[in-house]
């Protein structure tokens, strides 16, 4: 096990950056959606009134 | 938009995985082997995550003096929303690039803190956009609100020009380009391999799209709040 | 013009009827350097000590006393009349003017004082030095001024001071320091000049700018 991770260690750093990216991009995605949706809701709202 | 968002994905993806996969080697044969820089080997590959972070926190304290400029010209309000939401992304950015420094600092200099002259200037620049922010919170006035930090915005994108290109070369310091260091650091200096040039420029490219990505979000955000609130 | 010189001796004027910042000056003065000597008795102290110890007095002295003049405008409500009576620009001009008098005075009596009490500070470059103190009262009121102004319109002035003042003013008074360094020892050194030129083009960038924002914060 400790062989495994000596021997690469170079991948093990590489996946767990690209996780931490990815989770800011799915995080940053859904930040996006919701401010998508209340843009519309405040355009509907607008056009109501 | 969708262009640059998908882009700076893409980009800063294929960034982290041709900065942290190629291996090392002291004769490069292949155009996915990174020649050995020596006094860094492997710690080098920081280069293209720290100074892009560094890099984006200077353009977005730039671009928010220019739209604080804007606002007192045109005084619109959409101007104001963007210098403030420029301001806190350059601070985010410029936090960032205070860790990855520290940590490369603690690896190549021996400590996390040396009182280099790029350490301490942009931990000023911190200090001044957070007294930016607390600035903007203790005016009541709307109007009086967004001109005074708007006048304070241009004179702290002045001395972060001051802070950021002029005094780090005039002190004596660790980093490459302080007065008395004769090179010019791996970068500048010219004296690298072109597949190291090509990730390190790809990366600028990638972190100021993503900025540009950021800033639209958070202006929107600004909007809305704006528009939710005097409705 | 002529309302430039009069605000300018009103706060003259004002100054010399209070002595607020003369007396904050003295204070200060006297506590760095009896703390110094009771502190450190018989040993020399080092140029790069003594030279910011200058630098220190003189930041903490001219922020107390002189950059408060928009605040305390503010604070009287007198800001109203001032700018019935003339420009924004014109009050702007004699805060600045007034204010780099008092920090002249305040670094000429610091040196007294300092050549009086500590032994160690001994001036070989007497036109470099007699340009440092210029140039750094210009920079450091520059820079005092127009926050000055800022701050009086904001709230919680006492804590929004010295945040907003120290990182802007630190170009300066690492810069100074450095000078006052080359002006206390015996050595040449070759890029004193570079300093001058940074402090000079660091202070005019600031009050040209001023010059042409400082209208927009009495503006409502």
């Amino acid at each position: 096990m400790i062989d495994f991770l000596e021997q690469n260690q170079l991948f093990i750093v590489l996946t767990l950056v690209l996780l931490i990216w990815f989770g800011i991009l799915i995080y940053l995605r859904t930040i996006e959606n919701k401010i998508v949706k209340l843009e519309q809701a405040l355009k509907k709202q607008k056009g109501n009134n | 938009m969708k262009i640059i968002k998908y882009l700076s994905s893409l980009i800063i993806t294929l960034v982290i995985i041709s900065g942290i996969a190629p291996p090392i080697v002291e004769f490069p044969m292949h155009w996915y082997q990174y020649p050995i820089i020596p006094g860094l080997e492997d710690k080098f590959r920081n280069i293209f995550f720290h100074v892009p972070t560094a890099w984006v926190s200077t353009i977005a304290f730039l671009v928010s003096t220019y739209y604080s400029f804007k606002y007192l010209t045109s005084k619109n309000d959409l101007y104001d929303i963007k210098a403030e939401s420029s301001a806190s992304i350059g601070l985010l950015f410029s936090l960032l690039a205070t860790v990855t420094g520290a940590l490369w600092a603690k690896f190549n200099w021996g400590s996390f803190w040396n009182w280099d002259p790029r350490q301490v200037s942009i931990v000023f620049l911190l200090i001044i956009y957070f007294a930016y922010f607390l600035l903007r919170s203790s005016i009541k006035n709307e109007i009086s609100k967004n001109n005074i930090s708007a006048v304070y915005n241009i004179i702290a994108g002045i001395s972060s020009i001051f802070f950021t290109f002029i005094l780090p070369r005039m002190l004596t310091g660790l980093h490459p380009g302080a007065k008395g260091g004769k090179d010019l650091g791996p970068i500048l200096g010219g004296s690298i391999s072109g597949n190291i040039m090509v990730t390190f420029f790809v990366s600028l490219l990638g972190f100021t799209l993503f900025y540009l990505w950021l800033l639209n979000l958070r202006t929107r955000t600004g909007i809305l709040m704006k528009e939710l609130k005097y409705d | 013009m002529k309302s430039f010189f009069t605000l300018l001796y009103k706060d003259l004027l004002c100054e010399f009827r209070t002595k607020h910042a003369i007396y904050s000056l003295l204070v200060f003065v006297l506590t760095t350097v009896l703390v110094l000597l009771f502190s450190i008795l018989d040993k020399d102290f080092s140029v790069e000590l003594i030279s910011s110890l200058f630098w220190i007095v003189s930041f903490f002295s001219t922020m107390t006393g002189l950059s408060r003049s928009f605040v305390l405008e503010e604070e009287k409500h007198t800001i109203m009349f001032l700018r019935l009576q003339s420009s924004v620009t014109n009050i702007y001009l004699s805060k600045l003017f007034y204010t780099i008098i008092g920090s002249l005075i305040i670094n000429i009596s610091i040196t007294i004082a300092f050549s009086l009490f500590l032994s160690g500070f001994i001036i070989y470059n007497y036109t470099l030095f007699a340009l440092t103190i210029l140039i750094g009262s210009i920079a450091l009121s520059s820079a005092a001024t127009i926050l000055s102004a800022i701050i009086s319109r904001a709230e919680f002035k006492g804590l929004l001071f010295p945040l907003l003042s120290f990182p802007i003013m630190l170009p300066i008074l690492i810069t100074s320091v450095q000078l006052t360094n080359i002006t206390l020892t015996n050595f040449t050194f070759e890029n004193e000049l570079n300093y001058l030129q940074f402090q000079l083009s660091y202070s005019t960038v600031l009050i040209t700018s001023s010059l042409m924002f400082v209208k927009y914060i009495f503006e409502e």
